[in-house]
């Protein structure tokens, strides 16, 4: 080897095989493991998901819910028929920066993967899917959007027939609360509440920033239920796209992160809520 | 069912929608300070919670989860204890320039220990903490609604001097990071107020008052171009040492005592650091005789003691090279200005304090001149009228109803509503002659205050001497001398110092009775006796199943008629039985023999005795079993195994399979109840098996007679005991040789008997020996060795 004269090459590729198929040994470890474990716990959900009652893989509907606050009150507001209720503590793992070892370690993900009971990567099973509408429901505000981000990346990294198969949701619970006298109104874009100020005067808005701030019924009425709520259904159109964005915004590397950042971030975004007034005159 | 509003997004998009609001609000709203003020928003929140709540520092200090509380519930709607986290950190003297809160209770400390739970703590505001909030009421600084719209929260302070550089900040957003080391506050008011006066002012020019960063937990700086670049563009990095003094004992022994620690080094984990350092690279540090905290109210002490005749020198570099005792600071200024993250030089940072201090003075003198204008338009209208107070009077008492009297009034002396109100409003007793001086003072002075005001406003100059003066007096109440030493050095290489100890060759000896002794020369009375080098270790096995190391540079060398060491004082945990069964000088590439008392056999490789560790099992033992024999495995020889009660058994041991160091191994012989194996060994085909019984009787066997079995049998009979026992009851000994040998036999009386391996006849395997020991009466052999 030494007499040829792109031996260096050639051991620095051995060397990234030899890497790789280690860690392809470690995941395949840790995967039957998970499996494994996961089948002597029989029922190691109880007490995470509130599961629905309804056998219907079809109709029903898992909502993966931020913080346990927010949990309680989706529980109590829910249709036990077809909704289940699984919640979330605090921020899951970024998987982008992490190994599938890592992954199937964590507890948060751990309960997604038995809850939807498809199997992950190469064992995934659609056809195993307990849950046709996987609704993530996060706060309204900026770390909300993160654990939408960090669940996505999840769903696309491990579980991405769930996507292309048009199984993920995100829930849109509303942003403010109109209130003039008896009617109540809520709106679920900036849009809509200037719509719904126009013209009138005696009025108080209310404004959410968490889902815990809602009763269990508002919830229900304007959330959970399918005849009012709003949901945005998550599709992929161009996979490297979507892969490079994950990268990007996702990933261990900080350079092509902060260049995206620089380019994109509008830093003096006008808080609308604030300068409301001023549009209508 | 499906009646939900749908909409359809592609995932890039909700990507994109997610991640671009979490940054921008992680990197303006939370990890990032503001170049202004050098405040991150909960640190705002937190000082002006606390000013709101009078907790100043004449006041006494308050529960830290009262104002955790009033944090949150009026401005930062997150987790109490990012707000707490806060808090804490504004409060120790160790991590800030100028600390902001004064804490009271345990508030952590540099070995890493938290603070107590909220609900114990308490604290208010330092003075200091006064001069950045100082004038907030004076419409200094844009307020903004808090989360919920209820309040008003400011969205810079007024920042009375430049917390920026004294405090620094370190924080990590996404994509960007920031990390300021703090800095002296004189040091820092000197440089702005040189920039300030002399706007043309180099980076070098600049350095001779802002000399580099100043931590408070002092230390030794090595400065050279490199933070001159970092100033510069607002990365780099500089050496941070701590501070060691050396201390002489009267036994010649050093000690290395360290009063100060680069900055955010954790105490205690250097100490670990530093001993772990001692096992790993133990060429490099082993003159380190003990660590110790010493540590009191009097302040830092943490003391590394060497060994007498220690090479100070190439310790204290390795020390230097491997642990925290130096560190390599980076410098990443990135802060927000202008409403963006930016990494910022020290000259850009200076300039955006005095632009916000300008505007600052300037809105304060706007805001006074309006109060004091308001003022000497009422002081007008009351001289007017206590100058003419007759028909003032007179108007008033002519008329109906106070709104008239106002009307009146101000058609009279064209005086505006709120002169005519002030007039009404006036006592009477304004209008003795004391009190009507004392109102035209006021006017007086309230002219010029106003005249004083106007000439702020118009002058730039005027207002630039005023920040001077006011930041000057900052620096005589508040200002200190510089903590870490500043060293110029042009090139911060560490000089390598790798000090590696000369081996030596010395003499092991390891005695019959299991004392260990280190020797000059080989002693001829030892039961081993190894030559070799003073770093090679030598591995004693024992019947208990342990191997042991010892590394002879460890043990002092001993004279001939000194006593040896015991492994009981050699090792913890050492057994009272535990008898020195093999000893060793290297464990080649060969597999080693186990065998034990009841049986068993054991063949496992001797690189698994290779170790770091002075003490590991080397056999797993059933109860009440123990080594009697190790010996290293040889294949073409075979196996041979004596028992007490006269049973062999001779096998191949090319078949054990070698298996792991813990293990128990296979069985070899199947013994009778009460039986137990005495002697075990491999053998040639050649040579004679020598019994004896603890008759006295004696017999020699030509090993040939010993055939070949498969292992884990019963065996064949070896010697043949008469029914009356005459001949013997057991066994106490066996050997085998190849050439003749001389044996002491010693009874329970003490009588010894020597005889010699070729006094004994031939016998079979199968006989009953003959007697060459004379045993009288109830005398038995007790035992019997080779000598």
């Amino acid at each position: 080897m030494d007499n040829l004269s792109n031996s260096a090459v050639l051991s620095t590729i051995a060397e990234k095989a030899v890497k790789a198929a280690k860690v392809r040994e470690a995941s395949r470890k840790a995967k039957e493991n998970a499996r494994t474990k996961n089948k002597l716990k029989g029922a190691p959900l109880v007490g995470k998901l509130a599961s629905c009652s309804g056998r219907k893989a079809e109709q029903n509907e898992l909502f993966i819910v931020e913080g346990d606050s927010a949990g309680g009150s989706a529980k109590q507001g829910r249709d036990r028929r077809f909704q289940a209720i699984l919640p979330l503590k605090g921020k899951p793992l970024n998987v982008e920066k992490k190994r599938i070892d890592q992954v199937l370690a964590n507890d948060e993900f751990r309960s997604i993967i038995t809850a939807l009971d498809t199997g992950l990567e190469e064992d995934f099973n659609i056809n195993k899917l307990k849950y046709h509408k996987i609704v993530i429901l996060s706060d309204a505000d900026q770390d909300g959007a993160h654990i939408r981000a960090i669940l996505l990346t999840f769903f696309f990294r491990y579980m991405r027939p769930l996507i292309t198969g048009g199984h993920v949701f995100i829930g849109m619970p509303p942003l403010y609360k109109i209130s003039s006298g008896k009617s109540i109104k809520y709106a679920y874009s900036d849009k809509e509440l200037l719509e719904y100020t126009k013209g009138k005067k005696n009025y108080t808005i209310q404004r959410y920033k968490g889902l815990g701030e809602m009763n269990p019924e508002q919830l229900w009425e304007t959330t959970l239920n399918p005849d009012n709520r709003s949901l945005i259904q998550v599709t992929i159109d161009d996979v490297a796209e979507v892969d490079r964005m994950v990268t990007v915004l996702m990933g261990d590397k900080v350079e092509p992160r902060k260049e995206y950042i620089s380019e994109n971030a509008e830093f003096n975004k006008k808080d609308l809520y604030e300068s409301i007034g001023e549009l209508h005159g | 069912m499906d009646k939900d509003k749908l909409f359809i997004q592609s995932m890039e998009e909700v990507m994109h929608n997610s991640m671009m609001p979490y940054s921008e609000y992680v990197i303006l709203e939370r990890s990032l300070p503001r170049v202004e003020d050098g405040l991150k928003p909960v640190q705002r929140r937190i000082l002006f919670a606390m000013n709101d709540l009078g907790i100043t520092a004449d006041k006494p200090h308050r529960k830290c989860a009262r104002i955790v509380g009033d944090v949150l519930g009026k401005y930062h709607p997150h987790g109490d204890t990012s707000v707490y986290d806060a808090l804490v950190r504004l409060a120790q003297p160790f991590n800030m320039g100028e600390t902001l809160v004064d804490g009271h209770g345990n508030f952590g400390s540099v070995d890493g220990d938290g603070a107590a739970a909220m609900r114990y703590t308490e604290a208010r505001m330092t003075l200091i903490a006064d001069e950045i909030l100082r004038d907030i009421d004076k419409d200094t600084v844009p307020f903004r609604f808090n989360f919920d719209d209820t309040l008003k929260e400011p969205e810079l302070l007024p920042c009375g001097f430049p917390n920026l550089l004294v405090n620094g900040a370190t924080g990590i957003a996404v994509g960007f990071a920031t990390n300021i080391p703090t800095h002296s506050l004189s040091e820092c008011i000197e440089g702005v107020v040189a920039r300030m006066q002399n706007p043309d002012i180099t980076l070098k020019e600049m350095m001779q008052h802002i000399k580099g960063p100043d931590f408070p937990t002092g230390g030794i700086m090595y400065v050279n171009d490199e933070l001159t670049s970092a100033y510069k563009s607002g990365k780099g990095r500089v050496i941070v040492r701590a501070k060691i003094s050396t201390e002489e004992l009267k036994s010649g022994k050093t000690l290395l005592v360290i009063t100060e620690l680069p900055y955010q080094v954790n105490k205690a984990m250097l100490l670990m650091k530093i001993s772990k350092l001692q096992e790993e690279k133990k060429e490099l540090f082993t003159d380190i005789s003990d660590i110790r905290d010493e540590s009191d109210r009097d302040g830092m002490r943490a003391v590394i003691e060497l060994k007498k005749d220690a090479n100070v020198k190439s310790t204290l570099n390795a020390l230097y090279k491997y642990s925290d005792l130096q560190i390599s600071f980076s410098i990443n200024m990135v802060v927000i200005a202008g409403g963006k993250p930016c990494q910022m030089g020290l000259m850009d940072i200076i300039d955006s304090y005095i632009n916000h201090r300008r505007t600052v003075v300037t809105r304060r003198t706007q805001f006074d001149l309006d109060k004091a204008k308001a003022r000497e338009h009422i002081l007008s209208g009351l001289m007017t009228a206590v100058n003419d107070i007759d028909n003032v009077i007179a108007i008033i008492k002519s008329s109906k109803t106070a709104k008239e009297a106002k009307e009146r009034l101000m058609e009279a002396y064209d005086f505006s509503d709120i002169q005519a109100q002030a007039v009404l409003d006036m006592r009477l007793q304004r209008l003795t002659s004391l009190q009507i001086d004392a109102l035209r003072k006021e006017y007086e002075e309230i002219l010029k205050l106003i005249k004083y005001l106007e000439s702020i406003l118009a002058s730039k100059k005027k207002l630039d001497n005023l920040i001077i003066k006011e930041l000057e007096d900052i620096n005589k109440k508040y200002g200190s001398k510089r903590r870490t030493a500043i060293i110029r050095d042009e090139n911060p290489q560490l000089e390598t110092v790798i000090k590696k100890e000369e081996a030596k060759e010395t003499v092991m000896c390891v005695y019959g009775d299991g004392s260990i002794k280190r020797m000059e020369k080989p002693d001829e009375d030892a039961k081993y006796s190894f030559k070799m080098l003073t770093n090679q270790k030598l591995y004693i096995f024992t019947s208990t199943g342990n191997c042991y190391t010892v590394l002879p540079k460890d043990m002092d060398i001993a004279k001939p008629k000194d006593k040896g060491a015991l492994l009981s004082g050699l090792f913890a945990g050492v057994e009272v039985d535990e008898a020195i069964i093999a000893v060793f000088d290297k464990m080649e590439e060969s597999d080693l023999y186990f065998y034990t008392e009841k049986g068993m056999i054991k063949r496992t490789a001797s690189r698994e005795y290779v170790t770091v560790k002075s003490k590991i099992g080397a056999i797993k033992l059933k109860d009440d079993d123990r080594v009697i024999v190790i010996e290293t495995a040889n294949d073409s020889k075979s196996n041979l195994l004596i028992t007490k009660n006269g049973m062999s058994i001779n096998f191949k041991g090319a078949d054990i399979n070698p298996i792991g160091r813990m293990t128990a191994g296979v069985k070899a012989m199947k013994l009778d109840n009460g039986d137990k194996v005495i002697f075990a060994r491999q053998v040639d085909s050649h040579g004679e098996v020598i019994v004896v019984s603890d008759r006295g009787y004696v017999k020699k066997t030509p090993v040939i007679e010993y055939d070949l079995q498969g292992k884990n049998g019963k065996g064949l009979k070896t010697f043949d005991f008469k029914t009356n026992k005459s001949n013997g009851r057991c066994l106490v000994f066996a050997d085998y040789i190849t050439n003749s040998a001389e044996y002491e036999a010693v009874q329970k009386n003490g009588e010894v008997t020597k005889f010699s391996s070729s006094e004994i006849v031939f016998e079979s395997r199968n006989s009953k020996g003959s007697n060459v020991i004379m045993v009288i009466m109830d005398n038995v052999v007790d035992s019997c060795k080779r000598v």
